[in-house]
């Protein structure tokens, strides 16, 4: 970026940061031009747009880490790529909404429903869909973020109800929403928990559907990785007098995990007919019968825990 | 001068940006190119400044296709980023001449991995002593293979 761009920028900045500040108006302002620009000015509009930028005050480097884990969705996904039946009896009751009083409660089986809502999803349940959309929102508002599931998203699933990728993408947004929301709001806590109860369904569901399948037996062992991933993430929060019980709980569940034996071997990559990157390698994760019994009797014992 | 004389004060009391905007501009300027994947539903994303660095780690499942997005507010330049394993090895870089720039990584996983992505603000170019500071998002899309 060019000197003299930063310094539109920085002045564009300061001209509208007073207009902000003297006019007392909450909402970032957006430039208005009434006149055609030329070209070059009108690339500049992109510096220009205040939204997520500012002058800092911040002067000394950092570096993020952002512990991340796949969603919920990836694995309904997984769960029915594995050629797994769909089996309504395994989803928790929206009839227990009414049990879940607490706002830990309520964040954690935010996450619960988010997976089953997944799972519903992906196998094309519109109506088992409908309902558990349903208790995302009710849960949403108890928890002060129902803003999020607005009267336009509703009609957008209502008119999406038979599209399932309309519908896949209208449940990741409102989940990253959520997620964001609750950032937004210095609830990270809750954003962690909606994450943990999720990630605990989620392996619940494949769980309950892993007798004979091979393929699901893998992807359950490879959620040692994201179990990793998820405690690391937890430990990054502040409040963590509402993470206590969820952080030991998964620690514990480490320790179950601790018996899958990951064999890593060099990453490869390649290009396929198309040209798209393809990473490989030798590498495998497996467990023993053993361990996969005790897993299951953990994740099971764990999610009974929290959902009931 | 006069005129930088009337602009310093308000540039101190300019207000920071918050979480609350970087979810509009990750919701605005970002999300639109994740069309045709499902995104992952975690929220990634931090208020940096030149010369920041950030790291994620996350697991690629076998058999699926995934999308890569760093996405930064303009005012921080291209952002250069490469993913690692955990190893790491290099197994992809935008700071090179075939990707040069590129916001973006498509690529499949044969072999479900733990990769790392980390990224770099690059410094600024500009004297000035003023520091700017704008959202960068990191988000993934997943889809069938």
């Amino acid at each position: 970026m060019s000197a003299r761009k930063l310094t539109v920028f920085t002045l564009t900045v300061a001209f509208f940061s007073g207009a902000v500040i003297f006019s007392s108006c909450g909402d970032a302002p957006k430039a208005e031009n009434p006149e055609p620009m030329p070209e070059e000015t009108a690339q500049e509009v992109n510096i220009n747009d205040l939204e997520g930028a500012s002058v800092s005050s911040r002067k000394e480097t950092i570096k993020k880490i952002f512990y991340t884990i796949p969603a919920p969705m990836e694995m309904a996904s997984l769960i029915k790529s594995s050629g797994a039946d769909y089996d309504s009896d395994v989803l928790n009751s929206v009839d227990n909404i009414e049990n879940y009083i607490t706002k830990k409660q309520q964040a954690i089986n935010l996450g619960v429903y988010g997976a089953d809502l997944s799972y519903t999803t992906m196998f094309e349940r519109t109506k088992e869909s409908l309902y558990f959309f349903s208790a995302t929102k009710a849960l949403a508002e108890d928890l002060g973020v129902g803003g999020v599931i607005d009267d336009n998203l509703i009609t957008r699933v209502e008119a999406n109800k038979e599209q399932k990728d309309s519908l896949l993408s209208i449940v990741s947004d409102t989940f990253w929403s959520l997620n964001a929301k609750f950032k937004d709001d210095g609830m990270e806590d809750y954003s962690a928990l909606l994450i943990a109860g999720g990630w605990i369904e989620g392996l619940y569901l494949a769980s309950n559907h892993v007798e004979g399948n091979d393929e699901l037996r893998t992807r359950i062992a490879e959620q040692k990785y994201s179990l990793d991933d998820l405690v690391k993430l937890i430990g990054t929060y502040d409040n963590q007098d509402n993470l206590a019980d969820m952080k030991a709980d998964l620690e514990a569940l480490q320790s179950v995990f601790a018996d899958v034996e990951i064999n890593k071997s060099k990453t490869e990559t390649s290009k396929d007919e198309n040209g798209t990157t393809v990473i490989g390698g030798a590498s495998s994760v497996t467990m023993s019968d053993e361990t996969l019994a005790a897993v299951i009797s953990k994740i099971t014992e764990l999610r009974a825990k929290y959902i009931q | 001068m006069k005129f930088l004389k009337i602009i310093l004060p308000v540039l101190l009391m300019l207000p920071l940006v918050s979480q609350a905007q970087c979810r509009s501009f990750t919701k605005k300027k970002c999300l639109p190119e994740l069309e045709g994947y499902v995104q992952n539903d975690n929220f990634n994303s931090a208020v940096l400044i030149p010369g920041d660095e950030a790291e994620l780690l996350l697991t690629f499942y076998a058999g699926k296709e995934y999308r890569l997005l760093v996405c930064g507010h303009p005012v921080l330049g291209d952002l250069e980023f490469e993913v690692l394993d955990t190893d790491d090895e290099v197994i992809y870089t935008n700071v090179d001449e075939e990707n040069e720039a590129d916001a973006k990584f498509d690529f499949k996983v044969a072999t479900t991995q733990q990769l790392i992505v980390r990224i770099r603000v690059p410094e600024a170019e500009s004297t000035s002593t003023l520091i700017h500071e704008g959202c960068v998002s990191v988000m993934i899309g997943s889809k069938e293979n």
